[in-house]
Order: C-alpha cells, then structure tokens, then sequence
C-alpha cells in the first residue's frame, strides 16, 4: 500500500510494537490474524493520510523552516517479489492503485494482491460483503478508465 | 476494433502483473528496530508552528471580516427609515393627503 520498502518495514515495526501492547485488549471477536490485518491497514492509511496532509501544508512548512525537505514523489517502482518481465507491467498497474482512493486502494490490494477472501476483507475494513463487492469493481473499472488512458497515450 | 481488443488484451495482463509476486523479506535489523520501538516510544507529534501561526491569522482574520459584515449591516438598519422598507409607507408619503 505504500510502495516504499523502508517505510513498509517501519509500519511493520510498529504494527508488531501495537500487537505486543495490545493484545491483552484483543476481545476475540475476529480471529488474530484478521485483527493483526485491520491494524496494518489502519496504520497505512494513517499514513497515507500523514502524507496527503503535509503535501497540503509542505509549502507553508517550507516557508517557515527551512530545515524541512519538500516531499518528493515516489521513486521509481522496483519491487524484488515482481519477475522482471512483468516489472513494467506492474510499475503501470502500481501508478494507476495510486491514484485511487483510500478505500479502494486497500480493497484492491487485500482482494488481488494479497488474494484474501472478501469476507476476511471485510472483518478486517470492518463493512458489509456488499460493500466490499461494490467497492472492488468500482476499483476495477476506475484502474480500467485509468490503464486504458496510460495504453492510448503509449500508443499515440 | 482490433486496436479495442489488444487494449483490453493490454489492460488484462497490466492487472495480473503481480501473480506469482514474491513476499518481502525483512531486512537485517528488523527485530532490532521493533526492541529500539518498545524501549523508546514515539510520542504524538506536536503541531508544528506554522500550521499553528497560520490557523491563529486564519482565526483573526474571519473574526474580523464577521466584525465588519456585521457592523456595516446594523448601520445599514438603523440609517434606513421605516418608509423606504415598507412599499405602502412609500406610497403614502409620495402622495398630498388632504383630509377634509
């Protein structure tokens, strides 16, 4: 979800620091690994969050400390899991995720990537199957529009 | 049409680019980088001075602009008489009355 190996690792640092301090609160009405997930997410979009918000402010934070570096966008997609021959392919699919909204960003990524039922999907977002199923082809058809754009463009 | 075909063709593969992806592996230091966590924990970070210095001109600014709204809108009350609100106050007085 935040395509940057250093900051994946530093989120699972703390997802793990959470769990450690936490699980004597966990109630037990989802299973572990479905709580562990939920946690992940959660600590994603809080940072994709973070990150959407000082990109608002980096020019105010620029003009008053000039110690702070401007945020710069991702770097080249280079994912060691991906064979080669598909690296280009996946860059294309990874930019068009990107631009999709929180939700279904995470939707996609937990139903095609991480290839997790939609019921598990669901326990960990905590929402309705429905809700999922509505929020995967809406993903679906946005990285469609997208892709098909990216194809017209390479192709002109 | 063919085009139409080799682009959903195209879009297909772009999607299932990522079957069969290899899991990340942690590096070196990851265990000790959750020890370093759980020994020194991060507090919530402050908000920093410049979002604090502008939400503060942001407030002032509304404060004054609401100041002004307002006062313009109570001088315009009281220096409007009753005829130039009301049409028949109007009318009554463009006209001479004789009450004979």
């Amino acid at each position: 979800m935040v395509q940057d190996h250093g900051i994946a690792e530093d989120i699972a640092q703390e997802v793990f620091v959470t769990v450690f301090r936490s699980v004597l609160s966990f109630n037990e009405r989802s299973s572990i690994s479905t709580w562990i997930c939920r946690i992940t997410v959660n600590k994603c979009l809080d940072h994709l969050r973070a990150k959407t918000r000082q990109k608002r402010t980096g020019f105010i934070s620029m003009l008053f400390n000039k110690d702070e570096q401007p945020l710069h966008d991702q770097p080249v997609f280079d994912h060691p899991g991906i064979q080669l021959e598909r690296k280009e392919k996946a860059r294309y699919l990874f930019e068009a995720i990107e631009t999709l909204s929180g939700t279904q960003k995470t939707v996609f990524i937990l139903a095609h990537i991480e290839e997790l039922p939609q019921k598990d999907i669901a326990d960990i977002m905590n929402m309705s199957v429905k809700a999922v199923e509505s929020l995967l082809q809406r993903a679906k058809a946005n990285l469609r529009k997208k892709l098909a754009a990216v194809y017209t463009k390479e192709n002109e | 049409m063919e085009n139409n075909r080799q682009q959903e063709q195209w879009i297909d593969e772009v999607l299932h680019s990522t079957q069969g992806m290899l899991r990340a592996e942690p590096s070196a230091g990851f265990m000790a980088g959750i020890e370093a966590k759980l020994r020194h924990p991060q507090g919530k970070k402050a908000i920093s001075f410049p979002i604090k210095w502008a939400a503060a001109a942001m407030l002032l600014l509304a404060l004054n602009i609401g100041s002004v709204v307002y006062a313009t809108g109570k001088a315009h009350k009281a220096a409007t008489p009753a005829a130039d609100t009301n049409p028949f106050a109007r009318e009554i007085q463009s006209q001479n009355l004789y009450n004979y």
